[in-house]
């Protein structure tokens, strides 16, 4: 005689130690992926505390102007962090900066891709006024939106954007503070490869 | 008493289930917390193991483990400051001198920069281990790229009146060749090196200047550095030594660049570890013009210093690969950096 209530018993145990196996290889997978991706994200914390520390320092030493080198939080060139700042009033700002000015690196351009906690990190700047400039050549430029033949006058291949990228494995930053307002600025190296 | 038997079976077998899944949990949280932990991505040990794990790894999945290194802080003062300049927001190790010595100030500058290059070494493998995937690199579609791990930044904040005296001192070469590591019977040198070398192996770059294209405004541009170097351990791997030279030429600064073009030549004879300086180097920046100039002199000398190990690096399939692994000592600056290093695998 077959005890019935014995086979499905047994059967819903089995189930039920499937499913916990399951879910216990999908839970240790997960967390070893995250913590294996997460170095980007680590880093781009670090880059913008960096530079946000080098601001505050600047100020309290009371130093006018200053360069300084920072590291490409990803590994390879195809890097999409960019430093962005915003004015507080700038309405535009992210909600995360509250009522104050800040500088953000984040996955992308504008203030959407700051409101991420994970695709953004931003810090708050002790100046009214804040200026991000970045150089770029005018045919990278043209990649970068999407036209191969950029059309590149005579005399100005460089333009300046509102936002900073991270180009090469290393870039230079230029700060400039005066009482009301904080400059940051990523020159093209011209001597560079 | 055939139900007794199958329920024995089947408890055997849920232990056995019960104890894999225990084995795999505990398994999991360790390599988690490993990966995960803030605290040890600073330690050197937890570097060097990354280091190994990655070597040892399959070459299709090398990727897809992570060094787990980060760019140690070093800021040497005199008291009077702690390298807000520098590393405003960071953790730091602090060395404190007495700046009225400033012979003792660059003895203490070159055992830090000897430690670190040594340490760094170390925590890499000696240069011997392969810690790059080159799949696409092995069907010839890729030129070679060079990685690195920024190891240590090395800041000075000394009184500014007294900063220019205590570099023009500093002699990382003689340091190198002089001193033993502690705890050690060998000296830098050797123990960078073979123990029968005991001395450099010398480039002289006044004569090389006009094929490296040297000149003055390069010079004068490397002396307006800040006082910041980074230790930098890179490797570049490939089967061609055309190709090593040519990145190994085309890399860093004009100096360094000079020296490594013409040692490979020497490496490849036979001697697997090579260390070598520039001479003529330090005229050139004299000749270069400024007072400025003159104090960088000798920090110039150091920043041209190098280990290096080219040969057959080891890999988890025992296949040998061919590449160049270099430990060098190099201002903290974005451009001079970035002719180095296409990739960094380690944490800001």
């Amino acid at each position: 005689m077959i005890n019935k209530k014995g086979l499905l018993l047994n059967t819903v145990l089995r189930i039920l130690l499937a499913v916990i196996v399951l879910a216990g290889f999908i839970y240790v997978g997960g967390k070893l992926y995250g913590a294996v991706t997460s170095g980007e994200e680590d880093n781009a914390q670090s880059t913008i505390v960096q530079v946000s520390s080098k601001i505050d320092a600047l100020i309290s030493l009371d130093v006018k102007e200053s360069k300084f080198s920072v590291q490409r939080p990803c590994k390879e060139n195809n890097c999409d962090w960019i430093i962005q700042g915003w004015s507080v009033s700038d309405g535009s700002r992210p909600d995360r900066c509250y009522a104050e000015s800040c500088i953000c690196i984040c996955k992308g351009v504008g203030a959407e891709y700051c409101q991420n906690t994970r695709t953004g990190f931003c810090r708050s700047v002790d100046r009214d006024n804040v200026v991000v400039v970045g150089e770029a050549s005018l045919p990278e430029y043209g990649l970068a939106v999407g036209i191969d033949s950029f059309p590149v006058p005579e005399g100005n291949k460089i333009i300046e954007r509102s936002f900073i990228d991270f180009k090469d494995s290393f870039i230079e930053l230029e700060v400039s503070v005066s009482e009301d307002s904080v400059k940051l600025k990523n020159f093209i190296s011209k001597g560079g490869n | 008493m055939k139900s007794d038997c199958k329920r024995a079976v089947a408890n055997e077998s849920l232990v056995y289930i019960i104890l894999g899944l225990a084995g795999f949990f505990i398994i999991g949280v360790l390599i988690f917390n490993f990966y995960n932990s803030d605290a040890g991505t600073g330690n050197s040990d937890v570097c060097h193991l990354s280091v190994i794990t990655r070597a040892t790894s399959p070459e299709a999945t090398q990727n897809y483990v992570p060094l787990k290194c980060q760019t140690q802080k070093v800021c040497i003062n005199d008291g009077t400051g702690k390298c807000d300049y520098s590393f405003a927001g960071e953790k730091i190790s602090e060395v404190k001198v007495d700046s009225k010595d400033q012979d003792e100030v660059a003895r203490e500058i070159e055992r830090v920069s000897a430690e670190a290059m040594y340490d760094c070494w170390n925590m890499m493998g000696e240069g011997r281990l392969d810690l790059q995937e080159s799949l696409s690199k092995k069907g010839g579609f890729e030129s070679a790229k060079s990685m690195c791990v920024i190891c240590n930044r090395i800041a000075l904040d000394l009184d500014k009146d007294k900063e220019s005296g205590v570099l023009s001192k500093v002699n990382l070469e003689s340091y190198l060749k002089g001193h033993q590591i502690p705890g050690s019977e060998k000296t830098y040198l050797q123990a960078f090196t073979d123990e029968s070398i005991n001395s450099y192996q010398h480039v002289d770059l006044t004569a090389l200047k006009d094929d490296l294209k040297y000149n003055e405004n390069e010079a004068i541009s490397l002396v307006s550095s800040n006082h910041e170097s980074a230790v930098v351990f890179m490797q570049i791997k490939t089967a061609s030594v055309d190709e090593v030279l040519e990145n190994l030429g085309k890399a860093g600064l004009t100096i360094v660049g000079g020296t490594l073009v013409s040692v490979p030549t020497l490496a490849l004879s036979g001697a697997k570890y090579v260390m070598f300086s520039a001479v003529g180097a330090g005229a050139t920046l004299a000749g270069a013009g400024t007072v400025a100039g003159f104090a960088w002199y000798n920090v110039e000398k150091g920043q041209s210093l190098a280990i290096q190990h080219c040969g057959d690096l080891t890999s988890s399939d025992g296949q040998a690969r061919k590449g160049c692994s270099v430990v060098q000592v190099v201002p903290y600056d974005a451009k001079e950096l970035n002719k180095i290093c296409g990739v960094i695998e380690s944490a800001p």
